[in-house]
């Protein structure tokens, strides 16, 4: 063993040796003139070098005339071949057209014969692979597109995923009934997809769809009306466990027969009628949902294959004790599950995903991407690396960063001037440097702060870390008079309508967002359908809203040293009082959590304004379990959130926002109940007519302003950049980007070749 | 002690040493005052999605709370973890979807082969930087090796990362040195990830980066490993070749930036272990013995020398994963690194035990090689 040992000791000795040039130790001779003489004659030794020198002295006289005459006759031979690339036979070499460009089949061709039964899939697919793939040759791989992102997909199975990460993928794999798209203008407009039309019944319950016929799945499967039916029942079935994104249909209708129990096939209310058209009935009238559905949870299925791949358990009384509804199988996009332009070619999850064409893809047209890559960068200064240096197409570029690839144009000559990178303020007006397109984007998510109307304390001897901890109503207004606190002071409109003017929404859109955040004035969203419904009410008016607390009656009365969440205050005795004095009877808890800078500015802002005009409020920032414990136990007054869409639809902003628990809203269960805003609100999301519509959110948003139950803070906005040579479809807010509709031109000679 | 006793004493030592790391981790886990529940539907935790048969609202958060077992007691749900691990169920990681043990399986190859490869830069360049400073101790070449050895230890690695990302990685318009010199286009050294996002044939379109399956160590797989599309590309394009040249190639600063620190260390240990060497009275007998001085050095001197060397390579082998930590989010490597931030952040309970656990268990075996190695080329220390 101890010979074995050296051995190891000196392998590794050798290897260090011989890296530091130890091993050996040759020594050098020095030279004499007997050295020099053994070579040959006129070798004279060299000492200064140790070497021998030969010394040659040659003269050499040459008188040379000579006149040349040339002619050179060059022909240039251009290689033959086909340049066309709409060819199939597209020769990237060829430089002259030898008109043997073959075209082969078209798809529409391949895909009559393959509905005809006269050609098989594999053929099918190869043919329609020559026919449709991109073929472009550039220096920057022009057919296939790499993107970066922060964040990878939870998991593709389209009934349980409510993740944009996810949804990206699923849009690119599967296909929807109607989905979103970007109007040109920054506004987002729904368009058909497999479906090719609707009508409504008279009493707006039963939807009865029409499909294109001319679709199939990744492996060759028809889509029928019967996996429409089975992919939404499915979503009822399954009951999305993971992510709870099936509730988005539920509320709409259900799968169930005439005993009540669910159908995987259908049941009364969803019923195929032909393989091209079905039916759905709703539990009331929506006009919200085509929106619903245009989200990935109403996206469609392989059935059979599904059926094929669910894995049930039974137990020995073959009761079900399980049913994965085929998520297993589904949770990677298997092969011939979606209709949609792409395949999953491989996921290593949290590291990189990678889009293929589905060569059977029903819209018209020759893919410009074959590959589209996701790689997982959640290191941003690698992101900006990569990005910089044209490694990558696109990604998340933090916006700090964005400075080296955009400016603001402040003097409109179309140049950068010195100065207008240093900062991108004025984002609607950023321009793109060289080499880039860098472009404005609103979205549709939303910053607010809730006010709860029926807010709790901590029963005594509570944990505050204990999110189950009870706790009881804070009852603190005399809502009659007559002596009774029969109410918090929370529940009157007056108090959080000068709560709405106590904010100072300009300072926190430009200096705590950053100027990340464009003006809200409603619950809509810029963008979305009626969002000039709403116009711009609150603003940051100290003396209103002092105003306002006056008129409700909240005079300055209580000593403020007196004043806690729930306990009884001193009132000063009228004679005593110096106009110091707090308004309410309590001190008013404004939640934010440690770590939020923006939270805790904005509450420390709120704070700070609302003690300015006898409010008093706690706004310190809480530690998270402490945050927690006030969330689930509503021990909050004010608390700051954020809405992004589901679908669509302004119901999915109006209800969850203002609607009351009693007609499906109030998600933040404030207790918000206001009979206006909610008939306002039924009428908005049941009737089909558009002025209706219209008038019914005029309505809400009127009877909002009067009641306010939020501070609606704003929007946020963004730049999105990449490289110049990728052309993309307009932008829309919600939904993700469509590949196929997106071209990346090809670099040849060092120029792009084209335009977007 | 026989040797074969010394090694089943240390084994059976391990046994309480992972039964308290179990404990440990499981208590750290749940003493994170964040809540998984919450962190997972976020702003919408108070949708109701469904109802009790008793008419009550069921929330996403309550849901959520359900699902993850949260509702049970503490005490609970350790006894269904240890139950469950000594199955060989690990739970099932809510940000991956899928087993705990398969998250792990793919991520420790990646680690383990960066930092190998980390090592196998280290240690020939610190001991043989160290001997070379030793013998010519207080001449200029061992000042400036002295000083580098400072700087590498000293170097915060993510930074050191990102100048090699800046400087070898990119093109020269970006501060790039690689291009001017060697003609390349956009560096010697890709930016990111641990391939190219595929291989590109003219006459086949493409193939997608790397097949799956295998040991997981690349660099090993690219030789074996193989998948319908593989086979079908011709042996003259030289597939196997690109996949190994892209491994290296993407290896190769993760496994610089890793290296560097331990290298820097261990110029310093060899250094002054050769240097209390020197002085010995066998190294003075060799040269009275008129043996070479390389011999002397190489041979009596090293051989000694090194013995605390081994010892280090334990605690070596410990900060390369810990380094991994930093280099493999910088350099996108989808290791156990990366693996136990992301489970951080989302407060995946069952991945970030799962993580400390295997990390635990790769700590411990090396330093059981190590104990072993010592106990074999040191006898003493199997007397003890």
């Amino acid at each position: 063993m101890k010979a074995k040992a050296n051995a190891l000791l000196l392998c590794t000795l050798m290897i260090a040796s011989t890296l530091a040039g130890c091993a050996g130790d040759d020594v050098e001779r020095t030279l004499t003139q007997a050295d020099c003489d053994a070579i040959g004659d006129g070798y004279t030794l060299d000492s200064g070098n140790n070497a021998c020198v030969l010394t040659v002295t040659e003269t050499v006289t040459e008188t040379v005339t000579e006149t040349v005459t040339e002619t050179v006759t060059e022909t240039v031979v251009k290689v033959p071949g086909c340049t066309d690339m709409a060819a199939n036979n597209y020769d990237a070499a060829a430089e002259e057209n030898d008109n043997s460009c073959e075209y082969g089949m078209t798809q529409a061709a391949i895909m009559s014969a393959y509905s005809a039964g006269t050609m098989d899939f594999g053929n099918a697919s190869y043919e329609l692979e020559k026919s449709r793939k991109c073929r472009e040759q550039g220096s920057n791989n022009p057919c296939e597109v790499v993107e970066m992102s922060i964040g990878d997909a939870s998991t593709i199975d389209p009934h349980d995923a409510y993740d944009s990460a996810s949804g990206d993928v699923i849009e690119q794999v599967y296909d929807t009934l109607y989905r979103y798209a970007g109007d040109g203008t920054g506004n987002a407009i729904i368009e058909p997809r497999l479906a090719t039309g609707f009508t409504v019944s008279a009493d707006s319950l039963t939807y009865t769809f029409t499909l294109r016929d001319d679709v199939y799945f990744s492996n060759g499967d028809k889509m029928e009306a019967s996996d429409v039916v089975y992919s939404w029942c499915r979503v009822l079935g399954y009951g999305s466990p993971d992510s709870h994104v099936g509730w988005i249909l539920e509320q709409s209708f259900d799968c169930n027969d005439a005993d009540g129990n669910h159908d995987d096939n259908g049941g009364l209310n969803l019923t195929a009628i032909s393989s091209t058209s079905f039916s759905v009935t709703l539990f009331a009238p929506s006009s919200a949902f085509i929106s619903t559905i245009a989200y990935t949870v109403g996206a469609v299925i392989n059935a059979d294959l599904c059926e094929a791949n669910r894995v049930i358990e039974l137990d020995t009384d073959g009761n079900v004790t399980s049913d994965d509804y085929c998520h297993a199988w589904m949770d990677e996009a298997p092969f011939g599950a979606g209709t949609n332009a792409y395949l999953v070619q491989s996921w290593v999850r949290e590291d990189r995903l990678v889009l293929v064409p589905n060569w059977m893809y029903w819209e018209s047209g020759d893919y410009n991407i074959n590959r589209h890559t996701v790689s997982i960068v959640t290191e941003a200064s690698t992101r900006l690396l990569a990005f910089t240096d044209g490694e990558v197409d696109f990604g998340s570029i933090n916006i700090e960063d964005l400075v080296n690839f955009c400016y603001i144009d402040e003097n409109s000559n179309g140049a950068l001037d010195s100065g207008e990178d240093s900062a991108l303020d004025d984002k609607p007006n950023v321009a793109s440097k060289d080499g880039y397109i860098c472009s404005y984007r609103e979205t549709f998510t939303t910053t607010l702060a809730a006010f709860n109307l029926n807010p709790n304390a901590l029963d005594a001897g509570e944990d505050t870390s204990n999110t189950d901890a009870n706790s009881s109503l804070v009852l603190n207004h005399d809502s009659n008079a007559d002596g009774t606190m029969d109410m918090n002071v929370m529940e009157t409109a007056a108090l959080r309508e000068a709560i709405s003017y106590a904010f100072d929404y300009e300072t926190h859109r430009r200096e705590t967002y950053d100027n990340s955040l464009a003006p809200q004035y409603g619950p809509i969203p810029t963008g979305f359908l009626y969002a000039d419904t709403q116009t711009e009410t609150f603003t940051y008016d100290l003396t209103n809203a002092e105003a306002i607390l006056e008129a409700a009656g909240f005079i300055r009365q209580y000593d403020c040293t007196s004043l806690s969440v729930s306990g009884t205050p001193d009132v000063v005795a009228v004679g005593d009082r110096t106009g110091n004095e707090c308004r309410l009877p309590n001190v008013l808890r404004v939640m934010a959590n440690e770590g939020n800078d923006y939270r805790i500015a904005m509450a420390g802002q709120i704070a700070e304004a609302l003690g300015t005009i006898g409010v008093a409020t706690e706004g310190d920032a809480k530690p998270w379990a402490e945050y927690l414990t006030m969330y689930y136990t509503k021990t909050w007054d004010i608390r700051f959130s954020g809405w992004a869409p589901d679908y669509l639809d302004p119901d999915n902003y109006w209800s969850p926002f203002a609607g009351g628990d009693s007609i499906g809203g109030d998600a933040y269960g404030t207790g918000y109940e206001n009979s206006a805003v909610n008939a306002a609100l039924v009428i908005g999301r049941t009737s089909q007519d558009d002025a209706t519509r219209e008038q019914a959110y005029v309505d809400a948003f009127a009877a909002w302003t009067d009641d306010p139950n939020m501070i609606i803070i704003g929007q946020y906005n963004g730049i999105g950049v990449k490289h110049d040579d990728v052309c993309s479809p307009p932008y829309a807010a919600i939904g993700s980007a469509h590949w196929f509709d997106y071209d990346k031109l090809p670099m040849v000679d060092g120029a792009l070749v084209g335009s977007c | 002690m026989k040797l074969h006793e010394f090694v089943v004493r240390r084994l059976l030592l391990l046994i309480p040493v992972i039964v308290g790391v179990v404990i440990f981790t499981f208590s750290v886990a749940h003493l994170i005052p964040a809540d998984p529940a919450a962190t997972q539907c976020g702003d919408k935790c108070g949708i109701i999605i469904d109802y009790t048969d008793d008419g009550e609202p069921i929330t996403a958060y309550q849901a959520n709370r359900e699902r993850l077992g949260m509702n049970e007691g503490v005490d609970v749900q350790f006894k269904k973890y240890v139950t469950r691990l000594f199955e060989g169920d690990w739970g099932e990681s809510e940000t991956y979807n899928r087993p705990v043990l398969d998250v792990v399986k793919d991520a420790a190859p990646i680690t383990l082969e960066m930092s190998f490869f980390a090592l196998m830069i280290a240690y020939p360049v610190g001991i043989t930087l160290g001997i070379l400073s030793a013998v010519r101790q207080d001449k200029m070449f061992d000042h400036v090796m002295r000083f580098f050895g400072i700087a590498f230890v000293s170097l915060p690695i993510f930074w050191f990362a990102m100048m090699l990302q800046l400087y070898f990685a990119t093109g020269s318009a970006m501060g790039g040195v690689c291009d001017p010199i060697f003609g390349t286009d956009g560096g010697c050294f890709p930016v990111y990830g641990r391939h190219d996002t595929g291989f590109t044939y003219p006459e086949d379109g493409f193939v997608w980066f790397f097949p799956e399956g295998g040991t997981g160590f690349h660099l090993v797989d690219s030789w074996f490993v193989s998948d319908a599309k593989l086979s079908t590309i011709p042996d003259e394009w030289n597939t196997r070749w690109l996949l190994f040249k892209d491994t290296l190639l993407h290896l190769a600063l993760p496994c610089i930036a890793l290296g560097v620190s331990s290298a820097g260390s261990l110029l310093r240990y060899m250094r002054a272990s050769l240097l209390e060497v020197l002085h010995e009275d066998y190294v003075r007998t060799a040269r009275a013995k008129g043996l070479a001085e390389s011999r002397v050095i190489l041979v009596h001197a090293c051989r000694n020398a090194l013995v605390p060397i081994v010892t280090i390579l334990g605690f070596s082998i410990g900060g390369a994963i810990g380094g991994a930590v930093l280099t493999e989010t910088i350099f996108a490597f989808n290791g156990m690194g990366r693996v136990a931030v992301t489970s951080i952040t989302s407060i995946d309970y069952t991945v970030i035990m799962g993580v400390t656990l295997v990390t635990s268990i790769i700590f411990l075996l090396s330093n059981l090689i190590v104990d072993i190695t010592y106990a074999i080329i040191d006898p003493r220390v199997r007397l003890e």
